[in-house]
């Protein structure tokens, strides 16, 4: 159970890197010369100049990320060559991570968090011991992450008073303006929307100790809630990645 | 001796991630040491979300004094299709990573320099000061005689209030 769950999160994971591979090639130019991750750039960053070979190896890493997740996709980690792929596309990720530095989000964190428990559980061999582990791992990383997000909507003032979330929605970079101004010409509603979602938040660790129908109910929740997400704001690789964990979940609540 | 290797590198990612949820230091720190995002941070648009959009303008200076006229660094717009494929928010992101560092930078000095001349100069030697004035040289490119260039931040908010407010300017740097 903990392995096929494992396997299926490492697969769903895969599939945000491949779209975020996808992306990086199609929009290399973001690394060049007068754009935000232009070696100049993130040189200063480091405190040092990054060398001139990453402009050849960038390229290289970000084919081997797509073609690692592809693969992955494809055929799971359990398959011939599947903890060769892992191992591939951990230190693609990471050596592209590094070279950005920027833009790093909360679904590439995750995402990272899936690969690395897999590498583990999955290289050389697979082992169904610490199949176990990273399945409880990535469990309680999902539970904090979305407590995490509820605690610090709840101390916050605005997120409990003010109607925020129709001007996140007002944002270019997240917006959705007909949404927004529909929120923002009804204060209650958006303060109540932004209350769901803290009670949401909060209230997903509790999934583990509910009964069946609650917790698929809550599953379908969560589920809607990325895709709306990502339909309203833009978070595509959000979806990949926090369903990647929804099989260790599942996993660990039917155990 | 596997099951041990992933208790303890799983378990020690584990108690860095809950601490990072509560300071920001130890993210950092992990973050500044491996120059990698590995310990995530879980506290999404809150507890104060960013709701206005960053944009970086800069001006140019020529050596008798004359002032051009502020431009935008271009970034690509989101597409339609952002839900399922969104490349530009990678370049969005990066800016607001670098004003976030720069604010945080700044506001970090405050609290320690009373002195604004001094204030002025820490900032300006800040790692995001630096990056944000390279990527504004990099963008405007070689000038064809001598020219020094300014760099502002400003933030626009599309609630009908206040508009656009400057977040940030920087001082004149000489191109050479």
């Amino acid at each position: 159970m903990d392995v096929e769950s494992l396997s299926l999160a490492v697969r769903l994971a895969s599939v945000g890197f491949l779209i975020a591979s996808l992306e990086m090639i199609s929009g290399r130019e973001m690394f060049e010369a007068k754009h935000p991750m232009a070696r100049s750039v993130v040189s200063l960053l480091h405190q040092r100049p990054l060398s001139a070979h990453w402009d050849r190896l960038l390229p290289v890493l970000l084919w081997c990320q797509m073609a690692s997740a592809a693969w992955l996709v494809a055929f799971g980690p359990s398959h011939a060559f599947g903890a060769a792929a892992i191992l591939v596309l951990l230190c693609s990720v990471l050596g592209v991570q590094w070279r950005r530095t920027l833009a790093s989000d909360g679904a590439e964190q995750m995402g990272i968090l899936v690969i690395l428990a897999g590498f583990l559980a999955f290289f050389p061999a697979k082992s169904e011991a610490v199949s176990r582990i990273a399945v409880m791992f990535l469990t309680a990383q999902l539970l904090l992450s979305y407590f995490t997000a509820g605690a610090v909507k709840l101390v916050s003032p605005r997120w409990r008073r003010e109607a925020v979330l129709a001007d996140i929605l007002a944002t270019h970079r997240f917006g959705s303006p007909r949404l927004a101004e529909y929120l923002r010409l009804r204060p209650r509603q958006c303060v109540l929307a932004q209350w769901g979602i803290i009670a949401f938040e909060l209230g997903f660790p509790l999934c583990l100790i509910v009964s069946p129908p609650v917790f698929f109910a809550l599953l379908v929740m969560a589920i809607g809630f990325h895709v709306t997400c990502a339909a309203l704001m833009g978070l595509n690789t959000f979806v990949w990645a926090f369903f990647a964990v929804y099989p260790c979940l599942y996993a660990v609540w039917s155990a | 001796m596997r099951e041990h290797l992933a208790i303890v590198t799983l378990g020690t990612l584990f108690v860095l991630s809950v601490a990072a949820q509560v300071s920001d230091a130890v993210r950092q720190s992990v973050s500044r040491w491996l120059l990698l995002n590995v310990v995530p941070s879980w506290r999404f648009f809150g507890p104060n979300p960013m709701i206005g959009d960053m944009h970086l303008l800069f001006r140019r200076r020529s050596e008798g004094g004359l002032l051009g006229r502020w431009e935008e660094i271009w970034i690509p717009p989101q597409g339609r299709l952002r839900a399922l494929w969104n490349p530009s928010r990678l370049e969005d992101k990066a800016l607001a990573d670098m004003v976030n560092a720069m604010l945080a930078v700044s506001h970090s000095l405050k609290r320690r320099i009373s002195d604004e001349a001094r204030l002025n100069q820490a900032i300006q030697f800040s790692q995001p000061y630096l990056a944000l004035l390279a990527w504004v040289m990099d963008y405007g490119g070689q000038p064809t005689v001598r020219e020094q260039r300014q760099f502002a931040v400003v933030e626009s908010r599309n609630d009908g209030g206040a508009g656009h407010s400057l977040i940030f300017l920087s001082h004149f740097h000489s191109t050479s």
